[in-house]
């Protein structure tokens, strides 16, 4: 039944947004890591939702665990049906709800649909859609971002349909939550994919780099990284045409270019992207990519340097290097565009900048929970292990959720004592730092591995806004 | 009486000119955008100029054909199909609510034109018109025409009452975007929009329903 009003969680602008009511749910994304890797347990995957509002008697608490229906899908991002795309005003329809959860395997391939309503702390799947119809209808596999766009639901896929290269994006009608097919007409020389998102007013999408599928479902391929297969470049498209328009290469030694994070303010053409290792000295980047005479270009704004560690602290993998990475696997932009997270999943630190001036970051506070060395501990349960990874940030910019696992098969290689899931809140003051919730330390079930976060009603990552 | 008849016409068509002029799907929130985007009221109302040339063309192509369809048919006979028509127009638009599925905020005044010219057509903007433009006198051309056979030079001449429709129509809308979009931009803010938005897909369904059940009764 269609709407009378707009959603009220659709805003027209970034700014409208911050001023959102507080989320009290969290949705979060579990996978059962023994069943990713066919490791005989074969419980399913789950979503998981947390009770995240501070007035109720569960604040801090799972309430509720929906079980997938197949077992070993790795459930790892997520996305809404709908969101304030849906006020752009070339195609307006803000008369539909932000209802569903949109998740995709990144191991099977397969796409779920979860209905929020009519309660949102119980959802319940009410569509499954066959991997083989997504590789027959749209060519990819190994799903990971899910975006609302003003016209269809976007999905990126890390792989073709048999696994291999070329990785893109796939379609899903946002009113029948069909797969449509694949989005590119023309996409040029990009081969790799990963993360997706726009410049949406300027008609202007953006992808990064992972890997092949086959450079990351077997653990990491040293050999391919040491020869720089992993990705490397960002790739600019032209919205309306489906066409790639310009590669640009983040530099020799720089492998795996993950998050994207335009700008929220829809007339800003900038915006970030984590590099997660450099092969010379282990450290992770930072990098803005800004326009420039019509053409897209890359700075490197933030160097995460490794830390020096006793061999017998470290995990095999790291040994030789006496050193931990700091891994920034993940980074969040405030919808004010002025903080930009960063979880350094290596050495267990939530990092925060001030990018008021996106090429001049200034830090502006962190905090330290779990860590390949450090096993930095949470006040509530003593030291743990992953490191911050998935993070999500309230559309008011003032709480920072956070989870400790990174993919199934990459896990064990930095925590080989095996990642024992979490999720945790920071409280973010815009004057102050940042303070670790002393309180909030959901007990997540033990086979279970927390991945990635939304709130209800929409985070710092979920919407698009087409008016500044 | 036949003048007083037709000054009520021509007001309606007026306003159902500033009716699709609200219309945010129409063009004044485009408009705005373009112009928050530039931080320039000038684009706004730049932007309202191809819009409306637009919508004006959707309307001019429905009110052709049916200048031409008035040589041709009986007007019983019109009035009947065009009462059809929008009945069921309406309830399609009720039963799925589609939307246009266009991607791009960069246009060129081209792009937009066609823009607007696609969302007025696809909002059935000149269905909505025909019955009123079927209550304009219109002259009959004297010879038995068909479709392939239509004397141009004796058509022209008649279809003055449909030009000036299609006119009083549009300034209807733009007369309204301009409002809207003038006082969205300057004074409001488009937080308005959440609270005031209402379902125009729905309003727009009944509208055309309610036009073609009028159509049919009115003998």
């Amino acid at each position: 039944m269609p709407l009378l009003r707009p959603d009220p969680t659709f805003y027209p602008s970034p700014r409208m947004a911050m001023k959102a009511p507080r989320e009290r749910l969290a949705y979060v994304a579990a996978m059962n890591p023994k069943a990713a890797l066919r490791q005989g347990d074969t419980r399913p995957d789950a979503f998981l939702v947390v009770d995240v509002d501070p007035r109720s008697s569960d604040f801090g608490k799972v309430i509720q665990k929906v079980d997938l229906p197949y077992s070993g899908d790795e459930l790892h991002h997520f996305g809404w049906n709908a969101c304030s795309s849906a006020l752009c005003p070339s195609s307006p329809h803000p008369h539909v709800e932000r209802r569903y959860l949109i998740a995709g395997g990144i191991r099977s391939s397969r796409i779920y649909i979860l209905d929020t309503k009519p309660d949102p702390s119980s959802p319940k799947i009410v569509k499954v859609i066959d991997p083989d119809e997504v590789k027959d209808r749209a060519g990819y596999s190994r799903l990971h971002t899910v975006h609302c766009g003003p016209d269809n639901i976007y999905i990126s896929a890390l792989g073709s349909a048999t696994g291999e290269l070329p990785g893109g994006l796939l379609l899903l009608d946002h009113d029948d939550l069909e797969v449509l097919g694949r989005w590119e007409v023309d996409r040029g020389p990009q081969r790799i994919a990963y993360d997706f998102w726009w410049h949406i007013a300027y008609d202007i999408g953006i992808t990064s780099e992972w890997a092949s599928p086959q450079h990351i479902e077997n653990g990491v391929d040293l050999d391919a990284l040491m020869n720089q297969q992993y990705g490397r470049r960002l790739h600019f498209w032209d919205l309306r045409r489906r066409k790639h328009l310009q590669s640009v290469d983040l530099g020799e030694g720089w492998q795996m270019i993950l998050e994207l994070r335009p700008a929220h303010d829809p007339t800003k053409t900038y915006g970030f992207v984590n590099a997660v290792i450099n092969l010379q000295d282990l450290s992770s980047g930072i990098f803005v990519w800004y326009r420039e005479n019509d053409h897209w270009k890359v700075q490197e704004i933030l160097r995460i340097p490794a830390e020096p560690a006793e061999e017998d602290q470290l995990p095999p993998a790291l040994k030789p290097f006496k050193a931990v990475p700091p891994l920034v696997t993940d980074i969040n932009l405030s919808l004010d565009d002025r903080f930009l997270y960063l979880s350094c999943w290596g050495t267990g630190q939530l990092l925060r900048y001030d990018v008021s001036d996106p090429f001049q970051p200034k830090p502006a506070g962190s905090v330290r929970l779990g860590g390949i060395v450090s096993r930095a501990p949470h006040p509530k349960v003593g030291p743990v292990n992953g490191g911050p990874q998935m993070v999500e940030v309230s559309r008011d910019g003032r709480r920072v959720y956070f989870t400790n696992s990174l993919y199934a098969a990459w896990d064990p290689i930095f925590y080989p004592d095996g990642v024992k899931g979490w999720m945790a809140l920071v409280h973010a003051d815009p004057d102050d730092g940042l303070t670790l919730d002393p309180e909030f330390f959901p007990e997540i079930p033990d086979y279970l591995r927390p991945h990635q976060i939304r709130l209800e009603g929409g985070d710092s990552s979920s919407d698009s806004f087409c008016f500044p | 009486m036949q003048n007083a008849t037709d000054f009520w016409i021509y007001l309606t068509l007026f306003a159902l000119g500033a009716y699709h002029g609200i219309n945010p799907a129409m063009g004044w929130l485009f408009a705005v955008a373009l112009g928050l985007q530039e931080r320039s009221q000038r684009s706004v109302f730049l932007a309202l100029i191809p819009i409306t040339i637009g919508h004006a063309l959707s309307i001019a192509l429905v009110i052709g054909i049916l200048v031409v369809a008035r040589q041709l048919l009986p007007t019983e006979f019109l009035r009947f199909v065009i009462g059809i028509i929008l009945i069921g127009f309406g309830l399609i638009r009720l039963w799925r609510p589609r939307h246009l599925r266009w991607v791009g905020m960069r246009l060129s005044k081209w792009e937009l034109t066609w823009w607007s010219f696609l969302a007025a057509t696809a909002h059935g903007a000149g269905l909505m018109v025909t019955p009123l433009a079927l209550c304009l006198p219109q002259g009959q051309i004297q010879q038995t025409a068909t479709l392939f056979n239509l004397p141009l030079g004796e058509l022209i001449p008649l279809t003055g009452s449909a030009f000036l429709a299609v006119i009083v129509h549009t300034v209807g809308m733009l007369t309204a975007m301009a409002l809207t979009a003038g006082f969205i931009y300057a004074r409001f803010g488009l937080a308005l929009l959440r609270q005031w938005w209402f379902n125009f897909d729905l309003i727009w369904g009944l509208t055309l329903i309610l036009a073609g059940t009028a159509t049919l009764i009115w003998q």
